[in-house]
């Protein structure tokens, strides 16, 4: 049975999804709804509505006769299937949205008009966000100890587009870490692909955010 | 729940915002120090989510089947999120008639998903479905002509759990008093208690 994966062509909040899949060595089909006039159309106007979704939005996964939406959802589904869970539930769920949350910061100032003017109040947030979670992981090598969960390829991604917009904000502790994900075998394949579409994605709708975060050239 | 608990108001005024930021916020020993905290022993948490899961795990009120339980939530903490950053923009009036759309759309999903009920993972009581209590309060502050129908008696389902209509009736119930945002100058809906159910 081959996992489905619905999202847009663009990292945003369906690549963690994306990176989990590919960590997994799980077959996987990853349907890339093009961000162009014609992908929205057809996904608004036909699909959305046409794939049994009971929340329809991007982005989906279909396993069989499971069908969700909602990233965390989809994330912790896929994070219980491939033995990804943080050991202690509480402290994960905190971690977690704490990630989120801030992700969620940072998409919405980037779709604001207003982005420059809002951009120094999220760096001091981006600090204490990088600081904090620096601590949380200690020596790590991972959030948790030893045990990758879905959390840390959550954290890489989202990581990954602050630090796009602000590589000054993540110091050698910070950069570690993330390099230990992107070193993980499967990630570290995928990252040093041909289509590797990091390489083309930005983080957000290239048309329709103030700020689309796209790729920083050669990397 | 019935468990013996302890509400900690940080009241939404100048006192209590130099309280909770001058000494309360970086003196808990949270790793990720925000509003709403819960402290049950050694345990201390940040995130309302995290603090719901806790305790639905603690309080046997986790619906039967996860991955869906995890879309309702999260299905429900996002439109509500939305609301709040609405509320709090200068662009509210722009961005309402937005939300509208999301809400119809997101009423009749639930109503839909939930079907007979009576509850939104059927007999079981959640923590979803408390999170889908309170904020459907919300979402009808703004907007009661929205939430008629099966939604409004699922509402009622909720409200007349035994503890929950209890405290409801209560003398000191905070609905009564209570906005759903702070009621800062810069707040645009700050979502004012309304008459009473």
């Amino acid at each position: 049975m081959v996992i489905e994966v619905g999202y847009w062509g663009l990292r945003g909040l369906g690549e963690p999804i994306r990176l989990v899949l590919r960590h997994s060595g799980a077959d996987w089909k990853d349907t890339v709804i093009p961000c162009t006039e014609e992908g929205f159309k057809k996904w608004f106007g036909e699909t959305k509505e046409n794939l049994g979704l009971d929340f329809p939005n991007l982005p989906y996964l279909i396993d069989g006769d499971v069908k969700l939406t909602e990233t965390l959802a989809i994330l912790r589904y896929l994070g219980r299937k491939f033995d990804m869970m943080p050991v202690d539930a509480a402290k994960g769920d905190m971690v977690e949205q704490t990630i989120m949350d801030h992700r969620m910061q940072l998409g919405r100032m980037s779709y604001n008009p207003d982005f420059e003017k809002l951009k120094p109040a999220y760096l001091e947030k981006l600090k204490v966000h990088v600081e904090r979670l620096t601590k949380f992981m200690g020596d790590g090598p991972f959030l948790f100890g030893d045990k990758v969960t879905y959390i840390d390829i959550m954290a890489y991604d989202f990581l990954q587009c602050a630090r796009l917009l602000s590589p000054e904000s993540f110091g050698a502790s910070m950069i570690s870490y993330l390099d230990r994900i992107a070193n993980l075998p499967k990630i570290k394949e995928w990252l040093a692909s041909e289509d590797c579409t990091h390489k083309t994605y930005t983080f957000h709708y290239p048309t329709k955010a103030t700020w689309p975060g796209a790729p920083a050239q050669g990397s | 729940s019935g468990a013996e608990w302890k509400d900690v108001p940080i009241s939404c005024t100048e006192e209590g915002d130099q309280k909770w930021f001058g000494e309360m916020k970086f003196g808990m020993g949270l790793d990720f120090p925000n509003l709403p905290y819960m402290i049950d022993g050694d345990l201390k948490l940040t995130q309302s989510v995290a603090i719901l899961r806790y305790l639905g795990r603690k309080f046997d009120m986790m619906p039967p089947d996860v991955a869906r339980g995890d879309m309702v939530e999260q299905a429900i903490m996002d439109i509500r999120q939305f609301l709040g950053n609405i509320s709090y923009s200068p662009q509210f009036d722009i961005l309402k008639p937005v939300y509208l759309d999301k809400l119809r759309v997101h009423i009749e999903s639930l109503t839909n998903f939930m079907g007979d009920g009576p509850f939104l993972f059927g007999d079981k009581v959640t923590y979803i479905d408390f999170m889908a209590y309170a904020f459907l309060l919300c979402h009808r502050a703004l907007s009661p002509e929205n939430l008629e129908g099966p939604i409004d008696a699922y509402i009622g389902r909720v409200a007349n759990l035994p503890r929950i209509k209890e405290w409801l009736e209560s003398e000191e119930c905070t609905d009564r008093i209570y906005y759903f945002h702070y009621p800062r100058a810069h707040c645009t809906w700050p979502g004012a208690p309304g008459p009473g159910p």
